[in-house]
């Protein structure tokens, strides 16, 4: 399945891309590809609700990835 | 002072052609300088005429002759005075918002410089609520401006922010974001806040019942004191674009127009060219409601 991941704050990481994912994979498992530790999440929605850690993904799901931001 | 503003007023068009009445920075200048009356309060009185302050020529029609005067009798603080609040400060007092509370306890040094719209290398070493006053002094010296040298406390958070309409957040760690946020709710006002972490960055607006940054960075004892711009740092464009949303806020919430990112949070990426706006989970009852009465009342 494909999940559509957008990581804002993610200094120079892919802000958007496409990961492909088996299907009943979960949030941690998408983490887990994407080699972010879960310390450095600091929110998770999935198709702009809540997300969690355990959630289980469906193609087409779109993640977006906050980690805590507060520069100014 | 009535009678000087009508003499001083000329006949003016905007580029469509419309005519309008306005009255120019010498002429007020002289005619608060003449009563002794303040120049906010000259600006006012010829606002209530329908006699435009020149300076304020292209918020017109954009915003009327009474929207212009309720910005001008509006008190908001600016709390952190580096890249967000220098950027917000200006643009606050070019718009015309009367009273500005600046308050950071904090000087500038070198590493300010790439984005710290006071700091400039003759600056480094000054305290960054005097280089705001004196800045605005030079932009709009109708802008009554209350620099404090101070960082905002729990202990002087209230005494700061009493008569402000609203307070932006333009700190830099997210506990002093947690204080401001409290000195809010106890003084009933909103809040804007905007953060950032190299060219990313997100900004919405709290009221004093709503979950708030709790919605976004978890509980205060359990959220890092730095996010991700310890790591990527704070780009110049990302800092300016998301202080111009803040300003978006602040006059949404006195001019009571359009609908404030309450309960939405408004996520940017400028490298990528990302823009999204996001509900926040478990908002309030009231969240994204209509915005109520702000409680302070204007002098």
């Amino acid at each position: 399945m494909k999940i559509e991941v957008r990581h804002y704050g993610a200094g120079g990481r892919p802000v958007a891309q496409r990961v492909e994912l088996p299907a009943g994979s979960r949030m941690h498992d998408l983490l887990a590809r994407l080699g972010l530790p879960e310390a450095e999440v600091g929110f998770l929605l999935v198709n702009q609700g809540d997300g969690s850690f355990d959630r289980v993904l469906q193609d087409g799901d779109r993640v977006t990835i906050i980690p805590p931001i507060g520069g100014g | 002072m009535i009678a000087d503003i009508e003499r001083s007023a000329v006949s003016r068009a905007f580029p469509d052609g419309t005519p309008y009445r306005a009255i120019g920075v010498r002429e007020v200048a002289a005619i608060a300088a003449a009563s002794g009356i303040p120049l906010r309060q000259v600006e006012l009185a010829a606002l209530e005429r329908d006699i435009l302050p020149e300076r304020y020529a292209r918020n017109f029609r954009s915003f009327s002759f009474a929207d212009q005067a309720a910005l001008l009798r509006a008190r908001i603080a600016v709390v952190g005075l580096g890249g967000l609040g220098g950027a917000v400060s200006e643009i606050l007092a070019r718009l015309g918002v009367g009273r500005l509370t600046l308050i950071d306890g904090d000087r500038f040094e070198e590493s300010n410089l790439n984005r710290q719209l006071f700091s400039t290398t003759e600056a480094l070493g000054t305290p960054k609520a005097e280089a705001a006053a004196a800045r605005i002094r030079l932009v709009n010296p109708a802008i009554e401006t209350d620099p404090r040298i101070t960082f905002l406390t729990a202990e002087n958070g209230p005494g700061l922010l009493a008569g402000c309409r609203a307070a932006v957040d333009c700190l830099d760690n997210l506990p002093s974001r947690f204080v401001l946020e409290d000195a809010c709710r106890s003084c009933g006002i909103p809040l804007v806040s905007a953060a950032v972490a190299g060219s990313s960055g997100h900004v919405m607006s709290v009221f004093p019942g709503d979950r708030g940054l709790r919605a976004i960075y978890g509980e205060p004892g359990r959220a890092p004191r730095k996010g991700a711009e310890a790591a990527f740092g704070t780009l110049p464009f990302a800092v300016w674009f998301l202080a111009c949303l803040e300003c978006a806020e602040v006059v949404k919430l006195l001019l009571r127009r359009g609908t404030p990112l309450r309960g939405r949070l408004f996520l940017a990426d400028l490298i990528e060219g990302l823009f999204e706006l996001v509900r926040l989970g478990a908002a309030s009852e009231d969240e994204g409601a209509p915005q109520e009465s702000p409680t302070a009342s204007d002098a």
